[in-house]
């Protein structure tokens, strides 16, 4: 429902407290968890609905092919009610868990695509971002999301494609150096820098009071 | 053999770690390190938090409904099948692509799309009760390719070169079965015949039993009203492995040991 009299400025702070809360644990999907590892299905599902439309979000983007997209789906809820006990909330919140899984599997199964030469490369699928495809391609999934994009777009273009090459196309540092034709210790640097600049976002949004 | 790296090192490696695009050897040092470091852990979950949030710049693609609930309720027979203690097999994909449908069931759902549309020009009730009965014949649809996905596995698990087969005879009795193990995908399949049908409280266990007297149970079942029985189950045994397949008398939903008597049984040949 709209606030009227809301300032700009009252209505990006809210959406960045929105974006807080993604990207803090959930004390309830920690619970969700803890019930898949004792065999509740109803947990699986709860899972399943809260999460399944970001995960085949990902799963798309990564793989532009619908059906594998709903494959990876359903393969990384499956593998996250057969390793619900190896969750570790220390490591990152369930969402992270859920999405980490779901990019492993793609990513799987883009280099199984890249050993089938008759199959096309992924260095002719669409890039990462392209404003000027798809016209859902301009929404974003969430508040992150546009925070995301927005420190994306500061990184210098190198750094930027440092990591996008890394996360979208799971490519080694190795790799990247390979492709780009720059010194591994040069893409070691970017990757790094890139990385903190994306942790110190997140970070300010955390410590921000709510 | 990898040299032990310093706690600077593996910070700076740490943004690289939670991407995945570290070499083997490095990420080797730096999960050495995390076990003795929490700061370097904290700081790896703000750098795998980092990571999964490039993920939110994905635009936003929403499963189409009939599909998502199709996947949803795939999911939850997997993990009803897991908790009874046997792995089951995992349900093919919905094939996405309209080519790939016999035209029968691609008919089909034309024709219902079709009086769904007719439908739309009349009056709204009647134009719900038809898209009720197209949201029906969709989710047939999906069951209808399911159960063809389902048949071309069974082929595959019945007449791959690597099936090993094992008849499974009564004493004096009439009920016999033979199994089907596709030992390339740890698959197995057993069709039953003229099974009496178990007394209230009671059901029928089947045992993988292997030569070192290891007993895995692959299931309950009950037979059909006509003595038939289809069983399928997912477990990976060494080739030489099997000793016994039984099928018992038990107590309903099953035991961890096998109690009854053997209604069945049959030894690799």
């Amino acid at each position: 429902m709209p606030v009227y009299g809301q300032t700009d400025a009252a209505e990006t702070a809210r959406a960045d407290r929105e974006a807080v809360r993604e990207a803090q644990s959930d004390p309830a999907e920690v619970a969700l968890v803890d019930r898949m590892r004792a065999g509740d299905e109803g947990a699986l599902a709860t899972l399943y609905d809260r999460w399944s439309d970001r995960v085949h979000a990902l799963a798309v983007h990564l793989l532009r092919d619908a059906r594998d997209a709903e494959d990876i789906v359903e393969e990384t809820f499956w593998q996250a009610w057969r390793g619900a006990a190896r969750y570790d909330a220390a490591r990152g919140t369930v969402g992270t868990w859920l999405l980490t899984i779901c990019r492993s599997r793609a990513l799987d199964r883009l280099r199984a695509r890249r050993r089938r030469p008759e199959d096309t490369s992924i260095d002719d699928a669409p890039p990462a971002e392209d404003p000027h495809g798809d016209p859902m391609a301009a929404m974003v999934t969430s508040e992150t999301g546009r925070l995301v994009r927005a420190a994306l777009a500061e990184l210098p273009a190198e750094q930027r494609q440092a990591v996008e090459l890394a996360y979208f196309k799971g490519l080694s540092q190795s790799e990247i150096a390979e492709k780009t034709g720059q010194p591994l210790g040069t893409i070691k640097t970017r990757v790094r820098l890139a990385m903190v600049k994306l942790r110190d976002t997140l970070g300010v949004l955390r410590e921000s009071p709510l | 053999m990898t040299s032990p790296r310093t706690h600077d090192q593996v910070r700076e490696d740490l943004g690289a770690y939670a991407l995945d695009a570290l070499a083997p050897d490095e990420r080797v040092a730096v999960d050495a390190h995390l076990a003795t470091c929490q700061a370097c852990r904290d700081e790896l979950r703000a750098m795998n938090e980092a990571a999964a949030a490039l993920s939110t710049v994905a635009p936003a693609r929403p499963m189409d409904p009939i599909r998502k609930a199709a996947v949803r309720q795939r999911l939850l027979e997997r993990a009803r099948t897991d908790n009874s203690g046997v792995r089951p097999i995992r349900s093919a994909a919905i094939p996405a692509r309209a080519a790939a449908l016999p035209w029968w069931i691609a008919a089909a759902a034309s024709v219902a799309f079709v009086v769904a549309m007719y439908q739309r020009g009349v009056v709204q009730r009647e134009r719900e009760d038809v898209r009720a009965a197209l949201a029906a014949e969709s989710v047939r649809v999906v069951q209808l390719r399911d159960s063809l996905a389902d048949r071309e596995r069974m082929l595959l698990a019945l007449s791959g070169a690597d099936v090993k087969v094992v008849d499974l005879v009564a004493n004096n009795r009439r009920p016999n079965a033979r199994m089907f193990w596709a030992q390339a995908t740890n698959t197995w399949t057993m069709f039953a015949h003229d099974l009496p049908t178990p007394p209230a409280g009671r059901t029928y266990q089947l045992w993988l039993i292997t030569r070192d007297g290891q007993r895995i149970s692959a299931g309950t079942f009950a037979p059909d009203p006509t003595g038939n029985a289809v069983v399928s189950a997912q477990y990976a045994l060494a080739p030489d492995a099997l000793g016994t397949i039984a099928v018992t008398d038990e107590p309903a939903g099953g035991v961890p040991q096998p109690t009854g008597e053997i209604v069945i049984a049959g030894q690799p040949r």
